[in-house]
C-alpha cells in the first residue's frame, strides 16, 4: 500500500512517497489517453476486443499526475499510484494464471552451454564476434561506418 | 466455429497453389534417437557437402552474411521492442550473448528465421530477412520463445506447450489489421473480434512447420490452449499497432515491471 513518510518536520519540504517510481511522465499518460481515443486506436480495440475499452483511467490519471508535478498535491499522487498498481495487477494477472507450462524456480541449466568447436571457430572472425566484444569491453569501440575521410 | 470450419473446408479441396511455408525440404536427418524433429530448414547446420557450383556463390553469402549481422547489431541498438526483450531476458536470469544466442545463416526459402532449442540458439536467415524491420520482426518472435523457455518448463516435444508459444508469439510480434487481411483471416465484413482467427491461423502453420502432427492434433492443441495463452502479455504487454508509437511506449514502461538493463 502506498505509504508517506515525511524525512523532517518543515513543511516547505517535499512529502516522500514509497512508490514515487512509479508515476510516470505525465505526457505518458496524454499519449496513452489520446491514443486509446483515436480511430486508429478504437479501430484496433474493435479489432481484437470486439467493442471500444473504457479509457477514462488514463485521463484521471493525466489530471492526478499533473496535480501531483505542479502543486504537490499528496492525495492525487497516492491515487495515481493506486491505478499504477492496479494496472500492472491486471496487466501480470493473465500470466501468473497462464499454467499451459509451470513456472521455473531458476533460470535453465543449458543457458550458455557452448557451442559446438567447428561453430565457435566459423564465428571467430564474424562482426557480430567483433561487436560482442565491443559490448563487453573487451575490445575498443570501432566507427563502424562506410564512409572513408580522404 | 468460424476457424476450425474454414481450415476443414480447405482441407476437403486440394489448393491450387502452395502456401508458403508449407513446402517442406526433404528430410536429411533424424536426431534425438529417431524421433522426427521436423523438416531440415536448416541446411548448413547440418554440413552438407557442397558441389562445385555452390563453392563459386559463397562471396555472396558472405555479403550476406555481413549485412544480416549489421542488421541484427542495429536491432539490438535501436529498436525498443529488442531492446524490451533483451531487458526481461536478462532480468529474468537470461542475459542475451549477441554471438551464442544469434546465428546469420542461409536457410530454406520458406522460413524467414527459428529457434533451434537443441543449441539455444535463435536462427536469422541471411537470405530471407534482408533488411532491418524483417530482422526486427524475427528477432523480437524468436526473443518471445526464448523469453517462454527462461522463465518456463517450456518443453518443444510437448504440443500444448509448443502451442502456446506461438500463440503468443503470432499475438505479440504479429497480426496486424492489414497481415491479418492478406492473410484472409479478417475482411471487412467480419472485422470484430477477427484478430484471434489471424492469431490461431499463424500459430498453427508454426506448429505445423516444426513438428511432424496431424492438422487434426495441430489444430486441438492451439485450441486447447489458446484462452490462456492469448491473453498473456508479457514482456511486451500491449498487442502492437504498426507503424504506430506502441513500441516505444511499451519499451518505456518496462521499467515498471523490471524489464530493464
Amino acid at each position: 500500500m502506498p505509504e508517506e513518510s515525511t524525512t523532517n518536520e518543515d513543511n516547505n519540504e517535499v512529502p516522500k512517497l514509497q512508490y514515487e517510481w512509479m508515476i510516470r511522465p505525465c505526457n505518458v499518460y496524454d499519449e496513452e489517453y489520446g491514443d486509446c481515443r483515436s480511430i486508429r486506436g478504437r479501430l484496433h480495440q474493435r479489432f481484437v476486443h470486439g467493442s471500444s475499452v473504457d479509457c477514462s483511467q488514463w485521463k484521471r490519471d493525466y489530471d492526478n499526475c499533473v496535480k501531483w508535478e505542479e502543486k504537490k498535491d499528496l492525495k492525487a499522487a497516492n491515487e495515481l499510484i493506486k491505478s499504477e498498481i492496479n494496472r500492472r495487477k491486471e496487466r501480470l494477472q493473465a500470466h501468473i494464471e497462464n499454467d499451459v507450462w509451470g513456472k521455473r524456480k531458476e533460470p535453465p541449466s543449458d543457458w550458455n552451454r557452448p557451442l559446438p568447436e567447428e561453430m565457435v571457430k566459423q564465428y571467430e572472425n564474424t562482426y557480430l564476434h567483433i561487436k560482442n566484444q565491443e559490448m563487453k569491453g573487451e575490445i575498443p569501440p570501432t566507427i563502424d561506418s562506410k564512409c572513408s575521410i580522404m | 466455429m468460424n476457424f476450425l470450419d474454414e481450415l476443414t473446408k480447405s482441407s476437403e479441396k486440394p489448393k491450387s497453389e502452395p502456401i508458403k511455408k508449407e513446402e517442406p525440404a526433404p528430410k536429411k536427418e533424424k536426431p534425438e534417437g529417431g524421433v522426427a524433429w521436423g523438416y531440415d530448414l536448416y541446411p548448413e547446420r547440418r554440413k552438407e557437402s557442397e558441389s562445385r557450383f555452390a563453392n563459386l556463390m559463397h562471396g555472396r553469402d558472405n555479403l550476406e552474411k555481413i549485412r544480416c549481422e549489421r542488421n541484427v547489431y542495429k536491432c539490438i541498438k535501436t529498436s525498443p521492442l529488442v531492446k524490451l526483450m533483451m531487458g526481461a531476458l536478462k532480468s529474468s536470469g537470461c542475459p542475451m550473448d549477441i554471438r551464442r544466442h544469434i546465428a546469420c545463416e542461409e536457410c530454406h526459402p520458406s522460413v524467414s528465421g527459428g529457434y533451434d532449442p537443441v543449441l539455444n540458439q535463435i536462427v536469422v536467415c541471411q537470405n530471407m530477412a534482408t533488411n532491418e524491420g524483417l530482422v526486427q520482426g524475427v528477432l523480437t518472435h524468436e526473443m518471445i520463445h526464448m523469453f517462454d523457455y527462461c522463465r518456463n518448463d517450456l518443453n518443444f516435444k510437448n504440443i500444448d506447450h509448443l502451442a502456446c508459444t506461438e500463440i503468443r508469439a503470432a499475438n505479440l510480434a504479429h497480426c496486424s489489421f492489414v497481415s491479418a487481411w492478406m492473410q484472409g483471416d479478417t475482411s471487412f465484413f467480419n472485422f470484430k473480434e477477427s484478430h484471434q482467427n489471424c492469431v490461431k491461423s499463424k500459430a498453427l502453420k508454426s506448429v505445423l512447420s516444426v513438428r511432424t502432427v496431424s492438422t487434426e492434433e495441430a489444430i486441438e492443441a492451439v485450441e486447447r490452449v489458446f484462452p490462456k495463452c492469448y491473453k498473456d502479455l508479457e514482456p511486451i504487454g500491449r498487442r502492437i499497432k504498426r507503424n504506430s508509437n506502441d513500441m516505444y511506449m511499451a519499451y518505456a514502461e518496462g521499467y515498471l515491471y523490471g524489464y530493464d538493463n
